[in-house]
């Protein structure tokens, strides 16, 4: 009996758990919210919260546990272990899906943040949304969410991540139309949708593309087992790849776009924001935007087979970065402003990748999910705070309201802008110092300028809000407060972690042990890219204090122009108002797209496809032929079923006559 | 021939109780009801044990099987997978009849017995080695059916039903007996096995136009059995007339039990001229799942349609049946892994039917008006259901028919797959059609869900038994198909010790 527990409670079996319980919180939500509503009833919050919150958190100490059980490894081995498949997933003899999670260095890393981060956000979401009627059901796709993320990150297969992918997009359309009976909320959750399904076709492409090039090499059966999604199969085979490696990458490409918001598929991430400002820090900042990024990592060793893919993410990475970047100059809702930021930092990450610096966009990734979890979390307690008022124009002043928010959102605006020693400013620039170092000349200056617009925007947005005299009418003034503690709380955690966060990963060049980069080299290799990089470190130092200063000169800038000299701005705006049209607009890139895209799909649909295809031909030919063809017979068949047993006989004899004449003559 | 005196005896009763133990039951009850105040309970339940009791040694025997011949029974893992399949369909229908005959107030323990009865004639049919046993078992069960379609004796449908039954299969079983009669004559036995070893020697001479004669004729039984066209026209009537449990158990169990007779006797007898029965196979296999589907299109009356639905779905499990002679094997496994696939869905769906009914006897498609709101579970079951009997994933029908028509494309009969994907298509008109009836129909003019709690008026009765019926086959329907390789791996390992072990 105990050797059969002892046989059960394996960390094999035990990992399961860390995805077992955001579902498990999903499921009694879903379940309560379900019956509530059936019955009319009222569910109550504080069990709501102590499910939807304790699990999460339960999954977070799980990872935990598994973190340092294998950091607790011997020395020399790798700190990695997979489950055995919990099932096989079996269509055919010559398709084989385990059902298996892995952890390695990498998945560790991320199944923390998107477990440490998420029972953060889950917390502040019970003061955020606590007064909202969908409670239960906030919380149920909130772990529903959770749940997916965790199944993509720790999958050991493309189809277990797929699913996964697939799950954080449906959760993403759900929370975003979360108020839905507000139909531009609810139109915003489709856009999302549409445009992920774009990416994800790409990505799906990809996916078979690896396996039918793989199933066509007649490898040998005993090894693989034909378990070709598996991503330790597909390492090890990779070299049959090296022929489709660009088409393969590249597909794969187009769905971390969609999903990671680049572009030219970014555009439904501005939109999403219309969902809970919580979700729009958990999902659509920290952590399923950064699937793309994570994926590509994951695969890094197919996208070092292509150095035409490789470039190809890099300049889109670096395009989207400064792109984003010049929207969020100019944006007025505050939650706008942060979603063009993380668009911007996103392309960071994937210029990161595309040069090869797949650790430094990792250690990004994480940063990034602190301080922008924070800098939302901060932007959701204003408006809270202002009673649903998005305008920054309409804020002002409100240091001495909510100084715990203000002061938090000034380190998370001060860790995006790259300022030492904060977090930001160790992944930013080992991203840029890699992209410099590999003799990408012009992608590095697109990210230096960007960086210095990134801390422009940042800091117009905190003069605006927090600094200078108020803006609105003195009843509202009066309202404001701080927000509760279990808010503030929340804040206050990540704004340490926004600090802090970064110093895993201080390299070598300012005096630091760089852990995480030495933490992730089991899955990228030790040496990416440049083996000369220990030999000076002084290009790297100096290049890391011209960052500051570019930084902190634009910071310093926009706060004082924005705080106090408010009428510059307008000026410039006056003279240069075609730029600032341009940019208050994000390029025209929405109408471009309907007038280029979306328009002409419904003309053509509607007048050619619909009215004259559909109506005139399929539906009076073929649909409704079709239908007059079948009920014919059917009168025909049923003229025959008379009720007259004498008849049935008769057609008995006719066809044992049939059957003995063929058989015996 | 066996000696009497060389049997066994005690390996025998070992091997044929799950055969038997319903049958004594069966006298059993009949012998000691009259005596008893509680008649009714007490054969329900004696009935309900007996098949759990058979149930449990017949996947005891079939984990032990050998293929031992005693007795003309040959013992095998598929006759005793065949034997569980009877067994199951047997218990869920049981589970239904109490309740709705009590409804019907024709509550008599003669109900169970005939049940019982019919299932050992299946199971002979199954384990027959001979075909002598084989037309005893169709008879025991086919006697046993004409009893229980004429079961509500105060309806004259169910009556004419009987009657009807009766009539056609008499002329059917003459037709199967004179197919005998020939093939012993041109061959001098009627025992499976050596007619499938002496397939080659057997077909040439004078003998063997007496033998195709009889063959032919066999077809004709065995065509009869499974409603196949143009032997069919009895099919709807009769589904229509009998009792709703007695039609849903004539659907299932009953055209499972035939498609295990035509399992053997195609194994054993037709593999002589392959072309000449692939043509025929399909021939019957088109026009059957054709006539079947076109007839459904338009019925109102669910049970009619359900009915007609059965003989298409015979249609389809005739389809691999082309395949029989390059891979006999996986043939076998998909017929069998479809004909539980259609008793699970099938049943289910008449479960649902059964707790619409009150007094009267048939279910429009009307009826079903509003279903999926005011009883939410009892619709979405009955969607699977209907769904899964339309071949559509991720349900056990879907991937029933997919191993079906996968045989007839790995054989190279590509079209007939194709007819039969046209003929799927054409059946989702009509499986559809009370879906849309329970979502969509029942509402008020301005499109608002009629209010949930009508205490007083509420048509619906669902008993536990009849909802556990529904979960069973609700479960096994979606699970099974999300995960059927466990299942077929199941039927796989019987089909492959039968064909392997006698080849």
């Amino acid at each position: 009996m105990l050797d059969f527990i002892y046989k059960i409670i394996s960390p094999q079996t035990v990992a399961w758990l860390i995805v077992a319980f955001p579902l498990a919180g999903a499921t009694i939500n879903g379940m309560r919210s379900l019956v509530a509503s059936r019955f009319g009833k009222e569910t109550s919050h504080s069990l709501t919260s102590f499910i939807g919150c304790g699990f999460p958190i339960l999954s977070f100490v799980f990872t935990l546990v598994t973190f340092l059980l294998l950091i607790g490894f011997p020395a020399g081995q790798e700190p990695t272990m997979i489950t055995g498949p919990l099932f096989q997933w079996v269509l055919d003899k010559t398709l084989v899906v385990d059902i298996g999670l892995k952890f390695d260095q990498l998945s560790l890393v991320m199944g923390l943040i998107v477990t440490g981060v998420g029972s953060l956000i889950h917390l502040y979401s019970m003061g955020y949304m606590g007064h909202d009627e969908g409670y239960t059901r906030y919380f149920s796709y909130l772990n529903l969410f959770l749940f997916f993320m965790l199944l993509l990150v720790l999958a050991d297969n493309l189809v277990l991540l797929f699913v996964g992918w697939e799950g954080v997009g449906l959760c993403s359309y759900l929370l975003i139309g979360f108020w839905f009976e507000d139909p531009e909320k609810a139109a915003a959750g489709k856009k999302a949708f549409v445009v992920n399904r774009i990416g994800d076709a790409g990505f799906l492409l990809g996916i078979f593309l690896i396996y039918t090039t793989l199933a066509a090499n007649n490898l040998p059966i005993s090894e693989h087992g034909f378990k070709f999604f598996n991503f330790e199969v597909i390492q090890h085979y990779r070299a049959y790849l090296l022929p489709y490696a660009t088409p393969i990458c590249l597909l794969l490409f187009l769905g971390a776009c969609g999903k990671s918001a680049q572009i030219p598929l970014y555009v439904w991430l501005p939109d999403a924001m219309a969902g809970p400002t919580p979700v729009s820090a958990l999902i659509h900042a920290a952590t399923m935007v950064t699937a793309g990024i994570y994926m590509i990592a994951r695969l890094n060793f197919l996208y070092v087979l292509s150095p035409t893919a490789m470039t190809v993410v890099a300049w889109v990475g670096a395009l989207t970065a400064i792109f984003a970047a010049t929207i969020a100059v100019t944006q007025n809702d505050i939650k706008k402003v942060l979603a063009y930021s993380t668009i911007s930092q996103l392309g960071y990450m994937f210029l990161g990748l595309g040069v090869g610096a797949f650790s430094a966009s990792i250690f990004h990734l994480m940063t990034h999910a602190f301080f922008k979890a924070l800098l939302f979390l901060g932007a959701g307690s204003v408006i809270h705070a202002m009673s649903g008022d998005n305008d920054i124009r309409n804020y002002g002043g409100l240091k001495e309201k909510m100084p715990i928010t203000c002061w938090t959102f000034v380190m998370g605006a001060a860790a995006i802008a790259g300022i030492a020693p904060l977090s930001g400013f160790f992944s930013k620039d080992e991203i840029l110092w890699h992209t410099f170092h590999s003799g990408h000349t012009g992608l590095w200056l697109i990210g230096f300028i960007g960086a210095g617009l990134t801390a422009f925007y940042m800091f117009r947005l905190v003069g605006l809000t927090f600094f200078g005299e108020p803006q609105m009418s003195s009843t509202k003034w009066m309202k404001v407060h701080e927000s509760p503690p279990s808010m503030s709380s929340v804040l206050l955690i990540l704004g340490f972690l926004s600090v802090v966060g970064g110093w895993i990963g201080i390299p070598e060049a300012f005096g630091g042990g760089n852990h995480l980069h030495h933490w992730l080299e089991g899955v990228f290799g030790k040496v990416v890219v440049h083996e000369e990089m220990e030999v000076s470190h002084a290009p790297e130092i100096i290049l890391g204090v011209v960052s500051v200063l570019w930084a902190l000169h634009f910071a310093i800038l926009a706060s004082v122009i924005y705080a106090q000299r408010k009428e510059w701005p307008e000026k410039i705006a006056g003279r240069f108002h075609f730029v600032y049209e341009l940019l208050l607009n994000k390029y025209w890139i929405d109408e471009l797209y309907d007038f280029v895209i979306v328009r002409p799909l419904l003309f053509i649909s509607r007048n050619i496809l619909w009215g004259v295809v559909d109506e005139k031909w399929i539906d009076k030919y073929a649909v409704m032929g079709t239908g007059q063809m079948v009920l014919f017979w059917n009168r025909c068949v049923t003229r025959l079923q008379t009720g007259i047993v004498q008849q049935y006989l008769f057609f008995f004899v006719i066809g044992v006559i049939l059957m003995v004449w063929r058989y015996a003559f | 021939m066996t000696n009497i005196m060389n049997i066994n005896w005690l390996q025998f009763a070992d091997l044929v109780s799950p055969l038997g133990i319903p049958l004594v039951a069966g006298f059993l009850m009949l012998l000691i009801t009259p005596f008893l105040k509680r008649h009714r309970r007490f054969s329900f339940f004696i009935s309900l044990a007996s098949c759990f009791i058979a149930l449990w040694l017949g996947l005891k025997n079939w984990a032990q099987a050998q293929e031992t011949v005693i007795g003309f029974l040959l013992f095998d893992k598929i006759s005793f997978f065949f034997v569980i399949l009877f067994l199951l369909a047997a218990i869920l229908v049981l589970l239904l009849a109490y309740h709705y005959l009590e409804t019907m107030g024709i509550n008599r323990p003669e109900f169970y017995a005939l049940i019982l009865f019919c299932v050992f004639g299946m199971g002979c049919m199954a384990a027959g080695s001979d075909l002598m046993v084989i037309f005893l078992g169709l008879e025991i069960m086919s006697v046993s059916l004409y009893v229980l379609a004429g079961f509500h004796r105060t309806n004259p449908f169910s009556i004419e039903a009987s009657l009807k039954y009766f009539l056609v299969g008499a002329f059917a079983s003459a037709f199967l007996l004179l197919g005998i009669a020939f093939i012993y004559g041109a061959s001098g036995t009627t025992d499976l096995v050596l007619l499938h070893q002496n397939a080659a020697a057997l077909a040439t001479g004078d003998a063997r136009l007496y033998l195709m004669l009889g063959l032919g004729l066999l077809g004709v039984g065995l065509g009869f059995k499974v409603a196949a066209v143009p032997f069919h026209f009895w099919a709807p009537d009769v589904y229509e007339g009998s009792p709703l449990v007695v039609t849903a158990w004539m659907a299932t169990a009953v055209k499972a039990a035939g498609f295990a007779v035509i399992l053997r006797a195609v194994w054993a007898l037709f593999q002589w001229e392959p072309t000449l029965f692939n043509k025929i196979i399909w021939m019957a296999a088109v026009l059957t799942m054709t006539v079947g589907n076109i007839s459904a299109l338009l019925q109102r009356n669910m049970k009619r349609m359900l009915a007609y639905s059965s003989i298409a779905h015979a249609g389809y499990a005739l389809i691999p049946f082309v395949a029989f002679h390059e891979q006999s094997n996986s043939v076998v496994a998909s017929v069998g892994f479809y004909l539980l696939a259609y008793i699970l869905m099938t049943i289910g769906a008449f479960a649902v039917l059964i707790t619409l009914t009150k007094e009267k006897e048939e279910v429009l498609i009307s009826d079903l008006s509003g279903l999926g709101y005011k009883k939410p579970f009892l619709g979405f079951a009955m969607t699977l259901f209907l769904i899964s009997l339309a071949g559509i994933p991720p349900t056990i029908g879907f991937f029933g028919k997919y191993f079906l028509f996968i045989q007839a494309i790995q054989t190279g009969y590509i079209w007939l797959a194709i007819i039969g994907v046209i003929n799927s298509v054409i059946s989702v008109y009509y499986y559809l059609g009370p879906v849309v009836a329970m979502y969509f129909g029942g509402l008020s003019p301005e499109g608002t869900v009629p209010s949930v709690d009508q205490k007083g008026a509420a048509p619906f009765c669902s008993p536990r038994a009849v909802l556990a019926v529904i979960w069973i086959a609700f479960l096994s329907v979606a699970l099974l198909g999300l995960f059927p390789s466990n299942l077929l791996d199941f039927i796989q390992i019987s089909a492959s010790s039968w064909l392997v072990a006698l080849n």
